[in-house]
């Protein structure tokens, strides 16, 4: 254990070297940090409630007061904005988490069994991927019912495709490594050596595909509220927030609009970056 | 040419066990709503007796292989159900809103090949230059940006605070009248009467939401271009041709940006995936009259067949596109065969 955690140590401090030499992925991860944090504590602190609607103040320009503005029913934009991060995280993360922990069982399966287990596996990642994924994902809220729920796995369906591609193509790889076979030999039964031997040698790689998915999914999941599935109002969320804003763009309340989309788009900007920074660490060949 | 032929009979064949999974796809999702999908299907306000005829013209109280059968079947004969909205077969809803989609998603495309493209080659030519650096913001912009985001932006800038685009309200003023039916594009079709005033109005309505999902598809049709003319313009055969004193500008654009076109082909269909998903929220943002905004309509109001029927025409289309993309690769490239 203590031999462990020495190695671990200095591997952090390897990895702590090649974030410093990038400044870009050392922001990514100072930005996901501060996004992190406002995910968790952002509601506690934010200065107005939410979702608490005052029409004598609707539709302010921002000002001291109200940073980013109100909207049209006197809510607070910049607390709406801090706490729909934690709903918006939780939506992608749930998603994401699922797609990895379906995708990649399927994808390991495919790679390490071949077979029919692959030609059925890879059939059906190649079905789910010959529909356009966005109107995939309506269709399924639409037959599942209209709730975040089903936003989540409509989320996580149409990104199993390219966990399972993932983790198919590290688990062929690993699979003819020497230590596959010395883990056969000594009394590992098939399924064992692809959990436990395997399947923790493949993580590296599923973890940037997780990093870069992330974004995606934001971007996917505040789609799908912005044309009204999932969150209700008066919920806080970065893209039922924007469709609520975009009737007053036209005449020129731009606030609304702007700073909840500004900050979905940074926040799928620093998953993007974060995944570049991982991919770096992970795959030294491409590391720029 | 007859082993192209049979190249591209092979490729239509291969399309067949897709469209079958996409079928049983969309079936499956038909009857995953919770409880009698019947009920679902014939509406909120429906009685006992339409109640009883849908339930008769799915098939419901038959197996589930029948009434799969019975589904294929009807989409065969192009029966997607009725739509609960309008009252209209949901083919003809479709149909009559698929030309306002196509121009606009055509459009938007062909601005962001005649922008990415030419982008891409730039950057590739002159690694780390002011060109290469603006394509990588454009690359990392446009993968990171809501496109209803940057469309309701294009909008406040260019409609409220400049005044150079109209209203965002469709594919014509109020002003006009829809040109005679052609194409069903209405640029195209007030061209071809010689209409050009309506020309000038359709255009008008069309540039903003075109450019929004240019914008959304510039990103990897130029990264795409760009490495792929990397890989091109470094290769052996780009050295040997600049070494036998042939024109750097023809040794570019003949011999490098004919191999590098196959990259970006094959990528054409990802940037398909993306470009019809998208275009359902560029036509909400810009009320434009497509499927993307009928399928929103009929989402909001519970209209299950008129979104199911969408959701199939979309998977057709993209099917369909990502065959003719196949097909045009086994075209273009001599070293092409279906197993390697």
């Amino acid at each position: 254990m203590a031999k462990f955690s020495i190695m671990s140590s200095k591997r952090i401090a390897v990895y702590w070297y090649i974030l410093s030499q990038n400044p870009i992925s050392l922001f990514s991860m100072l930005l996901f940090a501060l996004f992190s944090l406002i995910a968790l504590i952002g509601p506690a602190l934010v200065p107005f409630d939410p979702i608490a609607s005052n029409t004598a103040i609707a539709l302010q320009p921002p000002n001291y007061e109200h940073w980013f503005g109100t909207d049209h029913l006197g809510r607070d934009v910049f607390s709406r904005v801090v706490a729909a991060t934690r709903l918006d995280f939780v939506i992608a993360l749930s998603a994401v988490i699922i797609s990895f922990v379906v995708g990649s069982a399927l994808g390991a399966v495919a790679g390490y069994y071949g077979g029919w287990y692959d030609r059925i596996i890879g059939r059906v990642a190649d079905t789910i991927l010959a529909f356009p994924l966005f109107v995939l994902a309506m269709g399924i809220v639409a037959a599942l019912g209209n709730s975040l729920v089903n936003v989540i796995y409509a989320t996580a369906i149409i990104n199993i495709p390219f966990y399972i591609r993932v983790a198919r193509a590290e688990v062929s790889i690993q699979r003819t490594q020497q230590y596959v076979q010395a883990a056969i030999l000594s009394g590992n039964s098939s399924l064992q050596t692809l959990m436990f031997h395997v399947y923790p040698n493949c993580l590296p790689a599923l973890m940037v595909q997780l990093s870069l998915n992330m974004g995606w999914a934001i971007l996917n999941a505040a789609g799908l509220s912005f044309i009204g599935l999932g969150v209700r109002p008066p919920d806080a969320e970065w893209g039922i927030m924007v469709a609520e804003g975009a009737n007053y763009i036209i005449s020129g309340e731009w606030w609304l609009v702007f700073f909840p989309g500004f900050t979905l788009m940074l926040a799928v900007f620093c998953f993007n970056l974060l995944g570049d920074a991982l991919r770096d660490l992970v795959d030294p060949q491409k590391r720029t | 040419m007859r082993k192209k032929l049979t190249l591209i009979l092979q490729r239509v064949a291969l399309a067949l066990p897709t469209l079958l999974g996409v079928v049983i796809i969309a079936f499956a999702l038909t009857r995953a709503l919770p409880g009698d999908p019947a009920v679902y299907f014939a509406g909120i306000a429906a009685d006992e007796a339409s109640i009883a005829q849908i339930r008769e013209e799915l098939g419901l109280d038959k197996s589930i292989m029948h009434q799969f059968l019975v589904y294929c079947q009807n989409v065969a004969q192009g029966n997607l159900g009725v739509s609960l909205n309008t009252g209209q077969p949901v083919l003809d809803e479709l149909s009559v809103r698929v030309p306002a989609s196509l121009e606009l998603t055509i459009t938007g495309l062909l601005l962001a090949l005649i922008t990415g493209v030419p982008l891409g080659i730039l950057a590739a030519l002159k690694p780390n230059s002011m060109v290469d650096h603006l394509c990588r913001v454009f690359v990392t912009m446009g993968a990171s940006t809501p496109i209803f985001f940057s469309g309701l932006f294009l909008v406040f800038i260019f409609y409220y605070l400049l005044d150079w685009a109209p209203s965002p309200i469709g594919r014509l003023d109020f002003m006009f009248l829809p040109p005679p039916y052609a194409t069903g594009f209405y640029t195209i079709d007030a061209l071809l009467v010689g209409d050009f005033e309506t020309f000038s109005a359709a255009a008008k309505q069309i540039v903003l939401p075109a450019i929004t999902l240019a914008i959304f598809a510039l990103a990897p049709i130029a990264r795409m271009t760009r490495s792929s003319m990397m890989t091109a313009l470094g290769s052996e055969y780009v050295k040997a041709a600049t070494a036998n004193g042939i024109s750097a500008s023809k040794v570019t654009f003949v011999y490098a940006l004919r191999n590098a076109s196959l990259p970006l082909l094959t990528i054409m269909g990802l940037v398909f995936s993306y470009l019809l998903g998208a275009n359902v929220l560029v036509e909400k943002v810009f009320s434009w009259p497509g499927i993307g905004s009928f399928a929103i309509d009929s989402l909001v109001a519970s209209d299950y067949a008129a979104v199911q029927g969408f959701v199939l025409t979309m998977a057709f289309m993209f099917v369909a596109l990502n065959l003719f993309i196949d097909i045009l690769y086994t075209l273009i490239d001599p070293r092409v065969s279906v197993d390697g």
